[in-house]
């Protein structure tokens, strides 16, 4: 127990005794509770809320929450119905249905989901809900896995729907249960935004009990509402207005905001999201508890208009942090003190790290002169860390993976002219061997293989095009995209990387597998089916993993593509992912060694890159480094000059 | 902060941490990385124990680093505070500290220890176990305010059942120095 000994230690250490913070230490009851990811504990309070039907599409950093109603689901044998819809606009339209009945609704989904399911979003706006219904949307400031830095709470303005924002794993799963409520007194969807850094935060939280809620599905009729003309709609967005009118009424006094004084009228803070709680550690790290008031924003659309502008009239200046764009800000009707994104003091791309409010907030308090705690200055070993050229860790396909194979064989038949349009997914890592050239958005690689295709045949021009997609992103945008492309004449090869799984956000199911949310099986969609009735005509399939039947193979489709009667031509890529099925491994594993011909000359590095063949430069020669290789043996069809082989014995 | 590389157990030894300080009664908040960045990359963990607000730790604020792998080692000792701990897995006979990085430990009195954890844990017969080797080291650094026998029990509790002999077992070869 030396680590509730230490409060009151001595320094007698050799170098650097460390403290721990212990004198901060609350001790905790005893009641249940466990240490959650930030989505584990949306999840919990999704649950504890009494929801019905909860839906998704998986993508970081929401893919987490889904799964975890699944586990509390089961552990409280509750009748949850969860599902992992096709897509982000699919999730929101079969979990609004199950409001319009009366019960409570979740949809979860990424930010750029929201972009996929912005159509019932603002239509839904206008018609209202009947149970709480509450759009989960996680935002990725960084980016870290996006591809673009965009604010859901904007598209919760754009809506004209309320959005709550919380800055803990624990102020969100309360959040939550705020926003089912929110969302039945007004009749409205209501927005909850957690960002990357709760989503993805673990804390210690405690279960509450399961709130038992007792609704019959109700399907009241009301076509002026549910099926509205735009007669009716001109009166819908009156009342919405009107709703919105009263909701920010009531956030002026909601317990979702907090105020807290400070001593020094010179500056006040206000914050939203997870810049609160940074805000907080990083003042008491600079000896500046307590010297600013601050305002955090937990409702930050509508805006508190009057509660805003009264703690900005008791300051002289007001700081507005706040990720990953200026909602708050851009709300704030009179800006004359305010200090933000608009004039400079906030950047305005990139994440509110610790790092960039520390800075704020001392070039703040430099301004300001006050003194700060003295801090150890780290300039100079990051310029020491940068002389030391370490290698970079860019992300890479892991060993063994069936994309990196499927890339392979396909530039050795088409070459670096093709032009390889991608999609988005593990295999967007293509990109390390020049295998990805576009990637735009979800189903991306269908579309712009298409466009690319009119774009040169106008010019009778002839170029040979690759699109490459994943099998859950194919379910999820790329069918209407290949019905178009094939409707409309355009010729081109589509890969579709069937890895059995989605990959990339944590090997949820795909509807090809017919497995459920809940693991049980359910009623198979088959890719080959859907590709077939797109009306294409050259559909084959083949294990990327024999390198060079799978390069023959995407010759021909090429050749399809250039026939008279030809078309679009796909190939099914058939191999799971190896960490979500490697049982295949398992029972024939090929061995590698790479034989002491091997010349250094780097193919293998550059046009395969697989993390297991390491380049020895001590030696001379690339070698296999058996802690990562997972022994597929693609490797061996790899070298021009065959010097991977297969082990001996 | 943890800090490794994709497949060294940093989530895992950051689990040991945090449930400890669970089971002892502490308020826990923490961060790691997830999605693209996982595929390989660098995987860095942050994790504070005590009456926080946010789950990242600050550059020149951590009490401890414990880092898996020597080059991300370089990377994430930015984040350790004046006085802090530093515990680094680095090959037996290697150097770690060059030339200024050396003289800026000195100057902030950044205690850095290595260890041959890779080695250790080859030695036991589980090279994936090289996490659990460098913790139990670090745990016999008198200056490491964490106590043997009760991180020792929370390995018990949390292991999955078939790694649990083979990470005790590196555990205690690290905290005996061998």
């Amino acid at each position: 127990m030396k680590l509730v000994q230490v409060a009151t230690d001595d320094e007698s250490g050799p170098v650097g005794a460390v403290r721990w913070p212990v004198e901060r230490n609350s001790r905790l009851d005893e009641t249940t509770q466990e240490v959650l990811l930030g989505n584990e504990a949306i999840a919990r309070g999704i649950v504890e809320s009494g929801c019905h039907v909860v839906t998704s599409y998986p993508g970081t950093p929401s893919s987490e929450i889904l799964p975890a109603v699944v586990r509390f689901k089961k552990e409280l044998g509750l009748d949850t119905h969860v599902e992992w819809s096709i897509n982000e606009k699919v999730a929101y339209e079969v979990a609004l249905a199950a409001s319009y009945t009366g019960k409570r609704a979740a949809v979860i989904m990424k930010q750029v989901g929201l972009n996929v399911a912005a159509d019932p979003l603002m239509s839904s706006a206008y018609t209202g809900v009947k149970g709480g219904f509450v759009v989960i949307s996680c935002d990725d400031p960084g980016p870290h896995s996006s591809q673009t830095e965009q604010d859901t709470r904007f598209l919760a303005m754009f809506a004209k729907i309320p959005a709550l924002d919380p800055s803990s794993p624990r102020e969100a799963r309360e959040m939550v249960k705020a926003a089912f409520e929110l969302s039945e007194r007004h009749h409205l969807p209501v927005v909850l935004r957690p960002a990357i850094r709760v989503s993805h935060a673990r804390q210690n939280i405690k279960f509450k009990p399961v709130a038992k809620l007792d609704r019959r599905a109700e399907f009241d009729k009301d076509p002026g509402r549910w099926a509205a003309t735009p007669r009716f709609r001109l009166q819908l967005h009156k009342e919405l207005n009107e709703k919105l009118d009263t909701i920010q009424e009531e956030f002026e006094t909601s317990e979702l905001n907090i105020s807290l004084t400070g001593q020094d009228r010179r500056l006040g803070v206000i914050v939203g999201g997870t810049s609160y709680s940074v805000l907080k550690d990083t003042l008491r790290e600079l000896g500046l508890e307590g010297r600013f008031a601050i305002l955090k924003i937990g409702t930050p659309h509508p805006l508190p208009q009057k509660l805003v502008a009264g703690f900005i009239t008791g300051c002289e200046q007001v700081l507005v942090l706040e990720e990953p764009d200026a909602a708050i800000e851009l709300q704030i009707l009179d800006k004359s003190k305010v200090l933000g994104r608009f004039n400079g003091v906030v950047p305005s791309a990139g994440e509110l790290t610790p790092e960039v409010i520390h800075q704020i907030l001392v070039e703040q308090a430099t301004r300001l002169e006050m003194e700060l705690a003295e801090e150890i200055d780290s300039v100079e070993l990051r310029r020491l860390v940068a002389d030391l050229d370490l290698p970079v860790r860019k992300p890479r396909l892991c060993p063994g993976c069936p994309h990196r194979a499927a890339f392979f064989a396909m530039k050795r038949a088409l070459g670096s002219k093709a032009i390889y349009p991608g999609d988005i997914g593990c295999y967007t890592l293509g990109l390390n061997l020049e295998a990805v050239d576009t990637c735009l958005d979800m189903g991306g690689a269908v579309t712009i293989a298409a466009g690319l295709y009119q774009a040169y045949r106008q010019d009778h021009q002839d170029v040979s095009i690759v699109a490459t997609i994943g099998d859950s992103t194919f379910l999820h945008s790329g069918v209407p995209a290949l019905a178009s492309a094939v409707y409309n004449g355009a010729r081109f090869v589509l890969l579709v990387l069937d890895n059995s799984t989605t990959a990339m956000t944590g090997m949820q199911p795909t509807a090809d597998s017919g497995v459920l949310a809940d693991g049980s099986q359910g009623q198979r969609v088959a890719i080959r089916d859907l590709i077939a009735a797109c009306g294409v005509t050259f559909i084959e399939e083949a294990d990327p993993y024999r390198v060079g039947e799978f390069g023959e193979l995407v010759k021909r489709a090429r050749k399809h593509t250039l026939d008279p009667d030809g078309g679009v031509a796909v190939v099914i890529a058939r191999h799971p992912c190896v960490l979500y099925d490697p049982s295949d491994l398992q029972e024939n594993p090929v061995k590698v060694v790479v034989t002491e011909e091997c010349d250094a000359c780097g193919y293998c590095q550059v046009a395969f890159e697989c993390p297991a063949l390491v380049m020895d430069e001590t030696i001379g020669r690339v070698v296999v480094d058996s802690r990562l290789c997972v022994s597929c043996g693609v490797c061996i069809e790899v070298c021009p000059k065959g010097c991977i082989v297969e082990a001996k014995g | 902060m943890l800090s490794g590389v994709g497949g060294q157990g940093v989530l895992f030894a950051t689990k040991i941490f945090s449930e400890t300080a669970l089971a002892l009664g502490y308020e826990i908040l923490g961060s790691e990385t997830h999605g693209m960045s996982q595929r390989g990359g660098s995987v860095i963990s942050h994790l504070k124990i005590g009456a926080f607000e946010s789950p990242l730790v600050r550059e020149g604020t951590a009490d401890v680093l414990l880092a898996f792998d020597a080059q991300e080692a370089y990377r994430t000792l930015i984040f350790v505070k004046r006085g802090g701990l530093s515990f680094v897995n680095k090959p037996r006979g290697a150097s770690w500290g060059d030339g200024g990085v050396r003289g800026y430990l000195e100057k902030n009195q950044i205690a850095a220890h290595t260890y041959a954890a890779d080695e250790v844990a080859l030695k036991v017969g589980s090279p994936r176990s090289a996490n659990l080797a460098l913790i139990g080291y670090a745990l016999s650094v008198p200056e490491m305010r964490f106590d043997y026998e009760v991180i020792r029990g929370t390995i018990e509790r949390i292991s999955p059942s078939r790694f649990k002999a083979v990470n005790l077992k590196a555990l205690d070869a690290g905290y005996r120095r061998e």
